[in-house]
């Protein structure tokens, strides 16, 4: 795979979702499917095949971390940069984030503009090491 | 305790005493018990002297009879004894049992306080022992009206209150602290030593402000010691006030916790409103008309200050706390500026306000300082909005970095109203304002410059501001730079070749980067007198006569230092076969040339501060 093309969008808010997807599809002209919860995610990943997963940290039933952990048993997920979106902007949790195997973490509030630019950043950059 | 105990029985006229008799005659000895038995009061007879101050410490007596006995001697240093002997003062009557004045002048000499003269009966035995039973009630009575008021003033303290003495055993301890340290109130601390007590010594105990102690149940929890010392009887004592903070840390907790809570869920809807607007004024949903945008975009310049907010109040959580994470890291320090005065620009724009940067020292550029570098751009950003949001229309914000061997500074100067006097102490304290109009027209809350010291100072440097009212405010950050790097700018390079024009192009080259000196040959070098433990050495072997000769002058010059040869007229191998490193002037680029001698320089200094 050559170029960065099917986004999965993981995040309970419904407001966020919407954002999103516009931000990705819109702007950054990408293919968008946006799953509210970790296990709709664990579902869709087979079928939808993501080239990168923007995943949620805290949400109700299974966490961002525990998505993360799941995806990445799965053989399709191999390669697959998985990118932790959060509110917490402290540089510890951050670092936190990053040590359950993360590419990067967002925060929040994010730049709606530069957000599909910033994902196909860390997607070159974490493809090759996931 | 008992003594008293004892004696508040009967507060009447003549309680029953208990009295030691210390036996000199045998014949008037029981002549003497019978009549204090008569008169109501126990006897205990000690039978000589020896036993007498055994019996003084199992008896407990309270008034004691001495027979001066002529044959026996040592009376005084009895008398001495049972002084030292008793807490309490135990009057000390001196009974004559045969004729003979002398004995009794030495004993009251000796500090007896009464005596019976010869020929004595019961009546007078009777008589003085009333009397002394009276005085006793009177002592207990004082001692327990002392003792009282300054337990009762300790007890009503909600602290714990202990006082130790100078061998910082425990004198005295209130109620609170004897819950606190034994559990039980009725309990006693008395005598036992801060080890016992606190598990460390008093100087340890107060080495630190907060610590954390041990209970009675063996439960750990958190407490706040102050110490109050106080002479008595020329013996220090020291009075501990320890508050238990477990409720305050529990609060603190709860606090940290609610503020984080309200941050996180106050930036989840304003990653919706940041990010709607963010793409309408951006124009991704089609260009809007004039109108519509500034009012987009005013709603997004709002949000993203609302967000500002949000953080300031996390981060001061997180300072406060004493929990907030620095990645410190050596960091060159002039780029961080100007990424911060970039940063800004828009801001200023907006607020048609020039910022400038002063011309700085080139060598500037590689100084190093231990950072956090997304803290410090915090930092920059933080003085910058507030220069600019401090200046007039049309005004200009300096930034200016001027630096020595030891340390750097970063100086923000704005040309606004400036600072009253008044206020200039309180402009790093938290919520501070100028004055509430300041507050309505400039927003903010009164955290900006109170985060930016806490974080200058948590990076180990320091922040100041100086201003007269309408001549702008000047805030300045000063930092140590980098042991390393200071090492490194003391560290010289010493350069040598023949050829004048290499000398000045690769002095050119290092100029601002590093200490170089350029000389034409080893004479010169060494006419330098350069001091070989700060040193490294650059060389072109070309025109320096004999290789190997000029080879070893170089290592006697530079002992254990790196030395670096390059030429284009000798073979690599003659260089390195001597552990002399190469440098290739032909196939690698200025840069690289530089980046190899100072990356060496670099390493060396870090085994040696190692």
């Amino acid at each position: 795979m050559s170029e960065l093309r099917k986004v999965m969008c993981v995040e309970d808010d419904a407001d966020i979702r919407l954002i999103l997807d516009f931000c990705l599809s819109k702007v950054g002209g990408y293919e968008v499917r946006c799953c509210e919860g970790g296990q709709a995610a664990l579902d869709e990943v087979p079928e939808f095949r993501p080239d990168l997963i923007l995943l949620d940290v805290m949400m109700p039933g299974l966490s961002g971390p525990e998505t993360l952990q799941a995806l990445r048993l799965m053989p399709v997920m191999k390669g697959v940069p998985i990118v932790f979106m959060t509110a917490k902007a402290m540089i510890e949790e951050v670092t936190e984030l990053l040590e359950y195997g993360a590419t990067g973490v967002i925060v929040k509030p994010f730049n709606s503009m530069t957000l599909s630019n910033d994902i196909k950043l860390y997607w070159e950059h974490g493809r090759a090491s996931c | 305790m008992g003594y008293l105990s004892r004696m508040k029985d009967d507060p009447g006229n003549s309680p029953s005493l208990i009295v030691l008799v210390v036996a000199g005659a045998a014949e008037s000895c029981s002549r003497l018990r019978a009549g204090i038995e008569r008169a109501g009061h126990r006897v205990h007879v000690s039978p000589n002297r020896q036993a007498a101050l055994q019996e003084l410490i199992e008896v407990h007596p309270q008034l004691i009879f001495i027979e001066p006995n002529a044959t026996e001697v040592g009376d005084d240093a009895l008398i001495r004894d049972f002084r030292r002997a008793t807490k309490e003062w135990v009057p000390v009557i001196v009974v004559a049992s045969s004729p003979g004045e002398s004995l009794i002048r030495d004993a009251m000499k000796a500090g007896a306080d009464d005596y019976l003269d010869w020929p004595w009966d019961d009546d007078l035995v009777a008589a003085k022992l009333r009397l002394f039973s009276r005085v006793s009630v009177l002592q207990a009575k004082s001692v327990e009206t002392t003792l009282s008021q300054g337990i009762s003033k300790n007890n009503n303290v909600p602290e714990a209150v202990i006082t130790f003495n100078h061998l910082e055993c425990v004198e005295d301890a209130n109620i609170a602290a004897r819950r606190m340290l034994c559990g039980d109130p009725s309990s006693d601390l008395i005598g036992r030593t801060t080890i016992e007590v606190f598990g460390t010594n008093l100087a340890q105990l107060l080495s630190k402000r907060k610590l954390t102690l041990t209970s009675a149940s063996g439960a750990r929890f958190p407490a706040q010691v102050s110490l109050s010392e106080w002479v008595e009887d020329t013996r220090p004592r020291y009075t501990l006030v320890i508050r238990d903070l477990t409720e305050q840390t529990q609060i603190d907790r709860m606090k940290d916790e609610f503020l984080a809570t309200v941050s996180h869920e106050l930036r989840t809807p304003l990653a919706s409103v940041l990010g709607a607007l963010g793409l309408l004024s951006a124009g991704a949903t089609g260009a809007l008309p004039e109108s519509a945008r500034t009012l987009t975009d005013v709603a997004y310049r709002n949000g993203q200050r609302l967000s500002r907010l949000v953080d300031d109040i996390l981060d001061l959580t997180k300072l406060e706390s004493d929990r907030l994470v620095l990645m410190q890291s050596p960091t060159k320090i002039v780029d961080l500026v100007h990424e911060a005065i970039a940063a800004n620009e828009t801001l200023a724009l907006s607020s048609k306000v020039g910022l400038r940067l002063e011309e700085t020292e080139q060598r500037a550029s590689e100084a190093e300082v231990m950072l956090d570098p997304d803290r410090f751009i915090q930092v920059m950003t933080n003085l910058l909005s507030n220069a600019i949001k401090h200046s007039p229309s049309g005004g200009i914000v300096w930034v200016a970095i001027r630096f020595n061997d030891q340390r750097i500074t970063i100086s923000v100067k704005d040309d606004g109203p400036g600072i009253e006097p008044h206020f200039r102490g309180r402009v790093f304290e938290k919520f501070s304002q100028a004055d509430a109009s300041d507050r309505r027209a400039q927003g903010g809350m009164g955290l900006g410059l109170y985060i930016t010291r806490m974080l200058v100072q948590r990076m180990g440097g320091k922040i100041s501001v100086d201003s007269s009212p309408g001549q702008g405010a000047e805030f300045v950050v000063d930092f140590a730079l980098n042991s390393e790097y200071q090492a490194l700018a003391k560290k010289r390079i010493l350069h040598i070749d023949f050829d004048l024009d290499a000398r000045l192009r690769v002095a050119r080259w290092f100029d601002g980067k590093a200490n170089l000196i350029s000389v034409a040959n080893y004479a010169q070098a060494k006419a330098q007198g350069l001091d070989a433990s700060a040193l490294i050495v650059i060389a072109n072997p070309r025109a320096q006569g004999m290789m190997s000769d000029f080879y070893t002058d170089l290592r006697r010059l530079a002992k254990n230092q790196d030395i670096f040869i390059y030429s284009d007229s000798v073979e690599e191998a003659s260089a390195t076969s001597l552990d002399f490193q190469w440098l290739s002037v032909s196939d690698t680029s200025q840069n690289d040339f530089i980046d190899a001698v100072l990356l060496r320089a670099r390493t060396s200094m870090r085994k040696a501060l190692a």
